[in-house]
């Protein structure tokens, strides 16, 4: 018998893929966030059938916010974030397909023939609780770890978008130094577009040479 | 719903995951793809932890782990993307080639 | 005997009208239809004795005819619908060509009607085979345009499902021995592989000839055939085969746990799969071609939750309606001239035709107190019975199914806006009778849908329960009033699409791929066809080079061994003659000079060996070594310059190379341990 855990199952997890291929062929960027997030939560969905109440929960919080930041991100670096012109940024298309369908068929391959052990969690015991308890006892060490490890996480972002660099202003500072001694800061391929950078114009192409040493930073107009 | 089904779901989420990944020419949308990849990881740990783990809670700390790299992961990368647009004014991956030889 | 009589009457009258010829279609169009008559007269005799009838074919093999409680209803339907569209058949289209038409109406009928009295699978192969084949006369009837490559696509497709067939006798027969209907019971019992293997060919073959998903777009290419090819085999009878052969097996096949969700699954989805493609189509015919599939979705479901008797009501009811709007496509595409929706809509030119399309449509639509509706409840309850969630979508299929209808006779007989109306007078003409024999038809196929209406009543129930010999689930009140708000939803919506002028294109712009069966034939197109024909192409040349290339040098061998022995022939036997003359003086002269030619040529012989053997030397040795130590010196230069290229400084280069590295290295550690 087909019971409402299988239909509802099969909904969650075709959804769950359906979005999940739909986030890379819109056309606007706000759109793949949100069906990126769709993916989660069925996914989280889906956690929650497995009698993993408390995965499946937080899986759906933390996938809120983290879509809500990578929403913003989109708006900041992407070209086409309403999705008004139609567009097809792809490269290498078949070999990437290639490449998923082959990932997707190993694991596949061992989903269909691998010999798994038979220990079904019972539905009756708390496994929220038993979660609690293990988290704050037996693997507290992983859990602090992981506590140190989101503070060095937080710390490195902030210093490496941090728009103050070792040697200056963020634009100035993380330029590459020349090749030569006396020559241009960078090669000619990447030469970077000093119209581009808003409010630094004064930064142009006679840096090159210069021995950053001697550079005066009190006579720079920058926010600090 | 059985293991087989569920890790059926999961390949199919790491399929489009690496598919997503190795295909688009944005940063933003291969930190996507890796995404994608996680989630389907995610799904499948906790589908060994449903039907082999007999409920043992060490399975769920380990779907902790992997959201908790997640976040690392996300923002770390969102952080290496602003620092590589500054330098290089670069938001795709054809746009930083210094290491052509 | 008189099973004789049922197959071998349509078959002879069919020969004798196809062999009359268009000279006489007075003469053929009378043996046709007397043919038929005949044969709904033996039909119901045969129904109502259910004789059986065996013939021994050698080699342990023999054919076995009965009549299975199941097949009665069927038995009857076939030559009651071939009646109706032969009448209709016997003034369609063109004169030039029409005696085959109805010959081939009137041979299928005999056909299909030893289909349904086969007792065992080897009967049935030939009859299914023999189907399939005036299938494909029929759609190339007109042998113009795309109509043969049409009916190609739709042969080779159900002879695909074919194969299955033959796989399920194979198993079936190396197991136990015998492949009658009666042993299928004990041999399903049994279990094992060869089962397994039996159900899925039966499955396979089933599911390709009743169009089911992803076999369904070889119906929309039977739509190039003459409409009473439509109506009477891609309606009500052919494809009606793959149902009634799951219903008539299902308890041997219900003996895997696979069969029933399969079933259900495949017939659910294509349900509604094909309302949601019958809903955007522009061609009635195509739309109703739709509808056949996702009816016959109904079907299966039932099957498949275990109530073959609700299959086979269904069919019953299927038939007689779906042939009646087919006939009544057939008329509008006739009067409008073009075979679409938008030139349509002859309500007020065509009112007799328009209304008795309606009971069919309502029919179709699933509106009580019609016998369609029962049917269809009772497909509802049976899903319902099997899980609730089945049967709620069996009801969404059922919404589906009244949109279409309903938009299927707004569209086609919908009343035109005032301005259009002179066009359409201008258009209703009326060609040598074809309104009066196509009324006829109409008429004759409504009676019957209207008649089903009886199922209403309880002693209509107990007739049918009689006739199909299986049982019915209980149907609950919830499930009824669902269907009636889905029912009243679809219609009303296609109502107010209708309104709005919108009925045309409901979804917006035309979507190519949902109308086209979701890109199903693209797909196959590119992953089976295309693949193929580069095979079949890149055998032959292989072949032609591989022979063509073996024969030439084979043949240059022997001529360069004759024009050789030609040489040497010549070379032996001249210097044979000329050695001999010249002996005699040589001889004398070498004893003259012969110490010191000896001499002189031993010396210069020696001085000429060595200085060929140090050219020899200077050649091979040193020559060699020096291209050896260069060629090795140049490709490691080459090497070095084309890894360079790996350096190419593209992200998802590098990425690519990771992927397929790892690849590979999973591959190495699962293989090497």
């Amino acid at each position: 018998m087909i019971g409402t855990i299988d239909v509802a199952f099969v909904v969650f997890s075709v959804a769950a893929v359906a979005s999940g291929c739909g986030v890379f062929r819109v056309d606007s960027m706000i759109r793949a966030t949100y069906l990126l997030l769709a993916s989660f939560l069925n996914v989280g969905a889906i956690l929650v059938l497995l009698l993993a109440e408390y995965l499946g929960v937080a899986l759906l919080f933390m996938m809120t916010a983290e879509m809500i930041v990578m929403g913003l991100f989109m708006v900041m670096f992407m070209m086409n974030p309403a999705g008004l012109n139609p567009m097809n940024m792809v490269h290498q298309p078949r070999f990437a397909a290639a490449a998923g369908v082959v990932a997707a068929a190993g694991v596949a391959v061992v989903a269909v023939f691998a010999d798994f052990p038979d220990a079904p969690v019972d539905a009756e015991s708390d496994t929220i609780r038993e979660l609690g308890i293990e988290l704050l006892g037996g693997s507290m060490l992983v859990f602090e770890s992981i506590g140190v490890t989101l503070m060095a996480t937080m710390v490195c972002s902030v210093i490496l978008s941090s728009a103050t660099g070792r040697f200056g202003d963020g634009y100035e500072g993380s330029v590459a130094p020349a090749l030569e001694p006396g020559g241009d800061h960078r090669p000619a391929d990447d030469l970077y577009d000093p119209d581009a950078a808003m409010g630094h114009s004064m930064h142009g192409m006679d840096m090159g040479g210069m021995d950053h040493g001697e550079m005066d930073h009190g006579e720079m107009e920058h926010d600090s | 719903m059985n293991l087989m089904t569920v890790l059926l779901v999961a390949a199919a989420l790491i399929g489009v995951g690496v598919w997503g990944a190795l295909a688009q020419q944005t940063f933003v949308m291969l930190m996507m793809g890796i995404e994608m990849m996680l989630n389907g990881v995610i799904l499948a740990v906790a589908g060994f932890w449903a039907f082999t783990g007999a409920g043992l809670p060490k399975g769920q700390v380990l779907v902790i782990i992997t959201m908790a790299v997640m976040a690392i992961e996300l923002a770390i990368g969102f952080a290496l993307v602003t620092a590589v647009y500054r330098a290089r004014q670069a938001d795709m991956t054809e746009g930083i080639g210094s290491l052509k030889g | 005997m008189i099973l004789f009589a049922l197959v071998g009457v349509p078959l002879l009258a069919g020969l004798v009208t196809w062999v009359v010829g268009d000279r006489r279609l007075g003469v053929g169009s009378i043996v046709a239809l007397g043919g038929v008559a005949g044969t709904l007269i033996v039909a119901i005799a045969v129904a109502l004795e259910q004789p059986t009838h065996g013939l021994d074919w050698g080699g342990g093999l023999s054919l076995t005819f009965e009549v299975d409680p199941i097949a009665r209803g069927p038995l009857v339907l076939v030559p009651l619908v071939a009646l109706a569209v032969v009448v209709y058949a016997s003034s369609y289209g063109e004169s030039l060509g029409r005696a085959r038409l109805l010959g081939l109406l009137s041979i299928f009928v005999g056909v299909m009607e030893l289909l349904l009295i086969a007792g065992d699978l080897l009967t049935l192969i030939m009859a299914w085979e023999l189907v399939g084949l005036v299938s494909w006369a029929l759609i190339a009837h007109h042998w113009r345009g795309n109509a043969p490559a049409d009916a190609a696509h739709a042969f080779i497709v159900t002879r695909a499902g074919d194969l299955g067939l033959f796989i399920s006798a194979g198993a079936v027969f190396a197991t136990s021995g015998s492949l009658q209907f009666s042993g299928f019971g004990a041999f399903t019992d049994g279990g094992g592989a060869a089962v397994h293997v039996f159900i899925g060919g039966i499955v396979f073959a089933a599911f390709t000839k009743s169009a089911q998903l992803p076999f369904s777009p070889w119906l929309f290419s039977a739509m190039s055939g003459p409409t009473p090819a439509s109506a009477l085999l891609h309606s009500a009878t052919m494809v009606a085969a793959g149902a009634y052969l799951l219903a008539r097996l299902q308890p041997a096949l219900d003996s895997v746990g696979w069969f029933e969700p399969l079933a259900i699954g495949v017939g659910l989805t294509t349900a509604l799969a094909g309302s949601v493609v019958a809903a955007v189509q522009s061609e009635p015919k195509k739309l109703l071609a739709a509808s056949t599939s996702a009816q016959y979705g109904f079907m299966v479901v039932a099957v498949g939750a275990g109530y073959p008797g609700v299959a086979i009501a269904h069919l019953i009811a299927h038939g007689v309606f779906k042939a009646l709007l087919f006939i009544s496509a057939g008329v509008a595409i006739d009067a409008s001239g073009s075979s679409r929706f938008a030139d349509m809509r002859l309500g007020r030119s065509h009112r007799t035709t328009a209304a008795l399309a309606a009971v069919g449509a309502l029919a179709l639509a699933g509106v009580p107190p019609l016998g369609g509706a029962w049917t269809k409840e009772a497909v509802v309850a049976a899903a319902a019975h099997e899980s609730v969630w089945i049967g709620v979508f069996v009801v969404l299929a059922g919404l589906g199914s009244a949109f279409y209808a309903t938009r299927f006779q707004l569209l086609a007989f919908g009343s035109r806006r005032v301005d259009e109306l002179a066009l359409a007078a201008d258009r209703a003409e009326d060609p040598t009778g074809l309104r009066n024999r196509s009324t006829t038809a109409l008429m004759l196929l409504a009676t019957a849908t209207i008649a089903l209406s009886l199922l209403w009543l309880p002693w209509g129930e107990e007739q049918l329960l009689k006739v199909t010999g299986g049982e019915f689930a209980a149907s609950k009140l919830w499930e009824f009033a669902i269907s009636i708000v889905a029912i009243v939803a679809g219609a009303g919506w296609a109502f107010l699409l209708w309104r709005r002028h919108r009925l045309l294109t409901p979804f917006g712009s035309p979507l190519s791929s949902i109308s086209d069966w979701f890109g199903i034939p693209a797909a196959t197109k590119v992953g089976l066809v295309d693949p193929v024909l580069a095979l079949a192409g890149w055998a032959a040349r292989l072949d032609d080079r591989v022979v063509d290339a073996g024969i030439g040098r084979i043949s240059d061998g022997a001529q360069a061994t004759s024009r050789l022995l030609a040489r040497g022939d010549d070379r032996i036997v001249d210097a044979g003659i000329g050695r001999v003359s010249g002996g005699a003086q040589a001889t004398s002269r070498l004893l003259a000079r012969g110490d010191d030619r000896i001499v002189d040529a031993g010396v210069r012989g020696t001085a000429r060996f060595a200085a060929w053997f140090s050219r020899m030397l200077d050649r091979f040795a040193e020559h060699g070594v020096d291209r050896a130590v260069d060629g090795s010196g140049r490709l490691t230069g080459a090497l070095g310059r084309q890894s360079r290229r790996i350096q190419s400084g593209q992200t998802h280069q590098y990425y690519a190379l990771i992927a397929a590295t790892s690849a590979a290295l999973v591959l190495v550690l699962v293989l090497w341990s």
